[in-house]
C-alpha cells in the first residue's frame, strides 16, 4: 500500500434490539480501510449490513462498538459542532434521490442548500452553475423541479449536491440501481471522472458485482454482517477465495447465453439467507455452503490474510472451489 | 412453422390525444416457448403486457389485435377477460405483495384460485394447494400454507405467486419483471424454477435485464420507443444483434467476465418520451450509423427466424465490435 488511508474502520458493530426476539447484529466487527483517492466496493445481498456500514462510516447512525476515523478524526467521538464541520468532508449519495432531495425545491435550490447551510462566502449562483456543469447537466435545468427530470438527471443533481462542499469522502449507496442500463453507464462514468478530477474517495455499496469492476480498486464482500472476503478487485473477480463470493459471481446474470456450469447449478440449491436473528453457529455461511465440513459448523473462521493483499474468512480459503468435481 | 399461441399485430396503447406509448407492436409466442420482451423504462414493454391482459391503467386504451389461439383479446368485455385471465393467461408481477392478499394465509389463497378455475371439492383443493407449494420448491408446504404473505421472504412470495399463476393450468404465462426485486442468488433459483415449470407453457417474460434474457428466453424481442425494433432466437440477438440500439444496449451492460478497461460504453442522448412526435426511425437521433434513409420509419422486416426494423442493419458479431 503506497497511499495514505483516508477512512479507517475498526471493529465496526451495530446491534438492534428486536422486541421479544432478541438482538440483531446488523454489522458485526467490520474492519475497513479506504486509501485516499480510491474506491472500495462493498458488495453483498440485501440484509448483509452493507448499507448500515455506510451509514456508520458517515455517523448517520450510532455505533454499538468500534471506531471510525476519517482523515484522523474519530467520527463518533466528536461533539456536535465538530461533527458538523466534519460533515463537509463526507457526503452520501443514495439509490433514490427522491428520498434524499426535497421535491418542492428547484434543482438550483437543492444544490445550493448545503452551501447555504455551511455559509458559502462566494457567488452562490455561479457556484451552482459550476456544479451543474461538473455533472454534465444543462444550466437550463436549474429552475426545474425533481419530478420534471429523468432518473439519471435526478441522480446527477444528487451528485452535484454531494460534491458542493468539496468533500473528500463519498458513500455511494446503490447510486445507479434504479437506473436503466444505458443511463447507469453514464452515471458510473461521471463518478469515475469526478474521482479523477477531484481526488475523491468512495465507498461504493452495490449488489451488482459486474458494475463494481468499473469503479473499485478494492472489493469487500459482506455476508450476514461480516466481511467474508476482501482484496484487489481484479483478483477477487478472477479467483474468488470464499465459497460465497464464488456463488455470488456465478449467480450474476451475463448478457450472453452460457453453457450451464456446475457453480451456476450449485447456486440453485443453496436456498435463501437465514434470519439474521438466528445466524448459524460457526461460519455464518455454513448453512448454505456446499463445501461446509463439521469444523465450519463449530468454529467461526476469522478474516485472515492470504497472498497478494487479499483476505478471506473461510477455513479452506486456499483450496475452496465450489463446483469442482 | 410452429403454431403460434399468441399473435399480436399492430398492438397500440394510447393515453388520448394521440399520446401513444405503444406504437404498433408485432409479437408472437409459440406453445411451450419463452419469449423475453426487453427494453428500457418507458419503452412500452409493461403496457404491452397489460394490454394483453386488459389491465391497462385508467385513461389508457388498447387498439390493434392480439389473438390467443382463436380468441381476440383486444376490445373484449370485462367479464370475458376475467374468465380468460387465470383460466388461460396466468400472471406474475414484480411485487408479489401487491398481488397477494395480506390478510389471508397463502394456502387459502391458492385454494381460492382453484375454487374459481377448477371443479375440485374443498378437501381436494387443500391437498392440491400443498402439492403446488411443494412443486415450486417451498420447504415444509404444510407449515408455509398456514402463514401470511408477510411472513415469507421475497423469494418465497414469488414462488407462491408462481404456484397461483400456474394453478389454473394456463396456456400462457405473462411475467412482468418477476425477479427484479430479488437478490442474485434467489433470482437464479426463481429463474430456474420458472424454466422448469413452464416447459409446456408459453411464457412471455418482460424484463429490462439482458442478463436475465440470456438465462430464460428462447426468443427475444427488443422494444424501443413503443415498438419492437428487433426479434430473434436469443443467442443470435445477443451475439450478433442487427439493430444498432440492441448492440448499444448490450455493450453498456457490465459483464463480470470481461476486463473492465476505461469507461463503460454509453448511448448518447435520451429515449423519446411517451407521446413525443417521432418522424422516421425512433432511434435515429442517437444512432451512430444513421443515414438519410432513416428519415423514413423502417418496417420490421422478417428474414428466417429474425426480424429487424433498420435500414442499415449490422452484420458483425458483437464481440468483434471495438469496445
Amino acid at each position: 500500500m503506497t497511499g495514505q488511508d483516508l477512512v479507517v474502520a475498526e471493529g465496526l458493530t451495530k446491534r438492534y434490539d428486536v422486541r421479544g426476539r432478541g438482538t440483531l447484529t446488523a454489522v458485526d466487527g467490520v474492519d475497513l480501510r479506504i486509501e485516499k483517492g480510491t474506491t472500495l466496493a462493498l458488495v453483498g445481498e440485501s440484509g448483509c449490513g452493507k448499507s448500515t456500514t455506510g451509514r456508520l462510516l458517515l455517523a448517520l447512525e450510532r455505533l454499538s462498538a468500534g471506531k471510525v476515523t476519517i482523515d484522523g478524526d474519530s467520527v463518533h467521538d466528536l461533539g456536535k459542532r465538530e461533527l458538523r464541520a466534519l460533515r463537509r468532508k463526507m457526503q452520501p449519495v443514495f439509490q433514490d434521490p427522491y428520498d434524499s432531495i426535497n421535491g418542492r425545491m428547484t434543482v438550483e435550490q437543492i444544490i445550493a442548500e448545503p452551501l447555504r447551510v455551511h455559509r458559502f462566502p462566494g457567488d452562490l449562483a455561479g457556484k451552482v452553475g459550476e456544479l451543474l456543469d461538473a455533472v454534465n447537466l444543462a444550466s437550463a435545468l436549474a429552475r426545474r423541479f425533481p419530478h420534471e427530470l429523468s432518473g439519471g438527471q435526478r441522480q446527477r443533481v444528487a451528485i452535484a449536491r454531494a460534491i458542493a462542499l468539496d468533500p473528500e469522502f463519498i458513500v455511494c449507496d446503490e447510486p445507479v440501481s434504479a437506473l436503466d442500463v444505458s443511463v447507469q453507464a453514464q452515471v458510473v462514468n461521471l463518478l469515475r471522472g469526478l474521482q479523477a478530477e477531484r481526488g475523491l474517495t468512495y465507498l461504493f455499496i452495490s449488489h451488482d458485482l459486474a458494475l463494481v469492476r468499473y469503479l473499485a480498486q478494492r472489493t469487500a464482500v459482506m455476508y450476514l454482517g461480516r466481511i467474508v472476503e476482501e482484496g484487489p478487485t481484479a483478483q477477487v473477480f478472477a479467483d474468488p477465495r470464499h465459497p460465497y463470493t464464488q456463488l455470488l459471481l456465478a449467480a450474476a446474470p451475463r448478457p450472453r447465453v452460457r453453457a450451464q456450469d456446475k457453480v451456476a447449478a450449485t447456486v440453485r440449491s443453496i436456498g435463501e439467507l437465514p434470519s439474521p436473528l438466528s445466524k448459524p453457529s460457526g461460519c455464518a455461511f455454513s448453512s448454505r455452503c456446499p463445501l461446509a465440513t463439521d469444523r465450519c459448523h463449530e468454529e467461526t473462521p476469522v478474516l485472515r490474510g492470504l497472498s497478494d493483499g487479499r483476505a478471506a474468512a473461510c477455513h479452506y480459503a486456499e483450496t475452496a472451489q465450489v463446483g469442482a468435481a | 412453422m410452429t403454431e403460434q399461441l399468441l399473435e399480436a399485430r399492430d398492438l397500440r396503447v394510447d393515453f388520448g390525444q394521440g399520446r401513444e406509448a405503444v406504437r404498433g407492436v408485432d409479437l408472437t409466442v409459440a406453445r411451450g416457448e419463452t419469449v423475453a420482451l426487453v427494453g428500457e423504462s418507458g419503452c412500452g414493454k409493461s403496457l404491452t403486457a397489460l394490454a394483453l391482459m386488459d389491465l391497462l391503467p385508467p385513461g389508457a386504451r388498447a387498439s390493434g389485435s392480439a389473438r390467443l389461439g382463436d380468441t381476440e383479446l383486444i376490445g373484449r368485455d370485462e367479464r370475458t377477460m376475467r374468465r380468460i385471465r387465470g383460466d388461460r393467461i396466468g400472471m406474475i408481477f414484480q411485487d408479489p405483495m401487491s398481488a397477494l392478499n395480506p390478510t389471508t394465509t397463502v394456502g387459502t389463497q391458492i385454494a381460492e384460485v382453484l375454487a374459481i378455475h377448477t371443479s375440485m371439492g374443498r378437501r381436494e383443493r387443500r391437498r392440491r394447494a400443498l402439492e403446488l407449494l411443494d412443486s415450486v420448491g417451498i420447504p415444509d408446504p404444510a407449515v408455509r400454507a398456514k402463514q401470511m404473505p408477510h411472513e415469507l421472504s421475497g423469494g418465497m412470495r414469488q414462488r407462491v405467486m408462481i404456484s397461483i399463476a400456474l394453478a389454473g393450468s394456463p396456456e400462457l404465462l405473462i411475467a412482468d419483471e418477476p425477479t427484479t426485486a430479488l437478490d442474485v442468488t434467489v433470482q437464479a433459483q426463481v429463474l430456474a424454477l420458472l424454466r422448469e415449470r413452464t416447459r409446456d407453457t408459453a411464457l412471455l417474460f418482460i424484463t429490462h435485464d439482458m442478463g436475465v434474457v440470456a438465462e430464460i428466453a428462447d426468443r427475444v424481442a427488443v422494444m424501443y420507443a413503443g415498438s419492437v425494433v428487433e426479434s430473434g432466437p436469443v443467442a443470435k440477438v445477443l451475439e450478433a444483434p442487427e439493430h444498432p440500439y440492441t448492440a448499444a444496449l448490450l455493450r453498456s451492460v457490465p459483464d463480470p467476465d470481461r476486463p473492465a478497461i476505461g469507461d463503460l460504453p454509453t448511448i448518447p442522448g435520451q429515449v423519446p418520451s411517451v407521446g413525443e412526435h417521432i418522424e422516421g426511425c425512433p432511434f435515429r437521433p442517437r444512432c451512430a450509423s444513421a443515414t438519410d434513409e432513416c428519415a423514413t420509419a423502417p418496417a420490421l422486416v422478417t428474414t428466417g427466424e429474425s426480424a429487424v426494423a433498420c435500414w442499415n442493419p449490422r452484420t458483425d458479431l458483437l464481440s468483434e465490435v471495438a469496445r
